[in-house]
């Protein structure tokens, strides 16, 4: 079950209702909302209770960076939990074109055929993922990237850096038609900053979770010595 | 009988022997990782290289990078930069679990003799 992954999470859903397993998640948010602390803490609480494994794949941090990053938020990594960092082979095919859907599905594929029972996947980030790629329209067909998750029958976290409403005023339109992931995702979890006049508040937000229901209410986040926690609603 | 292996496309009518090949490269890709890298030390992006130069075998940068990750991971493998160079990672056996692999790779080859010979037995010869 993911919504006991993280102490509090389970407030945010209704009844036995959950992340359905299988499904692809759109984990977004602006910068130092805690996107990836929440996703590999999720990951690797889910599978110390259960007997499967999970594969991190990291396009913008290296491996040894994001563990000091977890570790400084109180994330342990579980066994289970792998992680994949691009980071050797863009240094290493210098300025040659990468297929990059096609070498994540070939990584998810190894992983998958080592540990059979590979269950949960993430891939941080979608942003970095569309920068790298040298294809044209990777955006727009991301429902083949989509749809290959799903096949494997792997849990996905994608997560997605979006434009703080001041940054938003400069790179223009924010419009849901215009970004695909948004409709394709069975569910988004959105990690945001609330400011008030005296401090500032974490949240996370379920925004949407196809078949399952849930709170719709921003709810704040803590991170203390065992990692990160969800209180009650912000307001 | 010697055996020869065709390791280019020149010839359509091998193209069988090509699809076999490939296969065999890939089905038992970790092994034949792990004897380049006991011969000598590379980098994925080399390792890829040297596997198509030596069998016409293009292998995804998401499958080697996954595998040497994995044996890194299992204390297999090490990796370590060339002097001047931090740009390109290089992959070596670990001392302690070297004599382990040279073992398996021993261990694969007498296999292959043994399945190849026995093929060889019922008149298959190439």
């Amino acid at each position: 079950m993911f919504k006991n992954s993280i102490n509090g999470l389970n407030e945010l859903f209704k009844g036995d209702c959950d992340i359905p397993t299988g499904s692809v998640i759109l984990v977004s948010g602006i910068e130092g909302g805690l996107k990836s602390g929440m996703v590999f803490n999720m990951m690797s609480n889910y599978l110390a209770d259960n007997n499967e494994h999970g594969l991190y794949a990291s396009l913008e941090e290296t491996k040894q960076s994001h563990l000091r990053n977890m570790e400084s938020l109180g994330i342990k990594k579980m066994d289970r939990l792998h992680i994949f960092d691009y980071k050797d082979m863009r240094f290493e095919s210098n300025n040659e074109e990468l297929d990059i859907d096609k070498i994540t599905e070939d990584m998810i594929d190894f992983y998958r055929e080592k540990y059979e029972n590979l269950t949960v996947f993430a891939l941080d980030s979608l942003n970095a993922f569309y920068s790298i790629s040298t294809r044209e329209n990777l955006r727009k067909n991301m429902y083949h990237f989509f749809t290959m998750l799903r096949d494997k029958d792997l849990t996905s976290f994608l997560i997605m850096e979006t434009c703080s409403p001041e940054k938003q005023v400069f790179v223009g339109s924010t419009n849901y038609a215009e970004q695909p992931e948004y409709f394709l995702a069975d569910g988004i979890i959105e990690l945001g900053v609330i400011e008030a006049k005296e401090n500032v508040k974490r949240y996370i937000q379920i925004r949407k979770m196809r078949t399952a229901s849930h709170s719709m209410e921003k709810h704040q986040i803590m991170v203390g010595k065992d990692g990160i926690s969800i209180l009650g609603s912000v307001y | 009988m010697e055996i020869k292996v065709v390791f280019n496309n020149e010839h359509p009518e091998l193209i069988q022997s090509s699809q076999f090949k490939e296969d065999i490269v890939k089905n038992h890709l970790e092994i034949i990782v792990l004897s380049m890298l006991s011969d000598r030390p590379m980098s994925g992006y080399n390792l890829i290289k040297e596997i198509f130069a030596r069998y016409n075998v293009l292998i995804s940068q998401g499958t080697i990078y996954s595998l040497l990750y994995t044996l890194k991971d299992e204390g297999i493998l090490q990796a370590g930069f060339r002097k001047k160079d931090l740009r390109e990672k290089i992959y070596s056996c670990t001392q302690e679990r070297k004599q382990g692999v040279d073992e398996r790779i021993a261990e694969y080859i007498e296999a292959d003799e043994y399945v190849l010979n026995s093929i060889k037995k019922f008149g298959h010869d190439v």
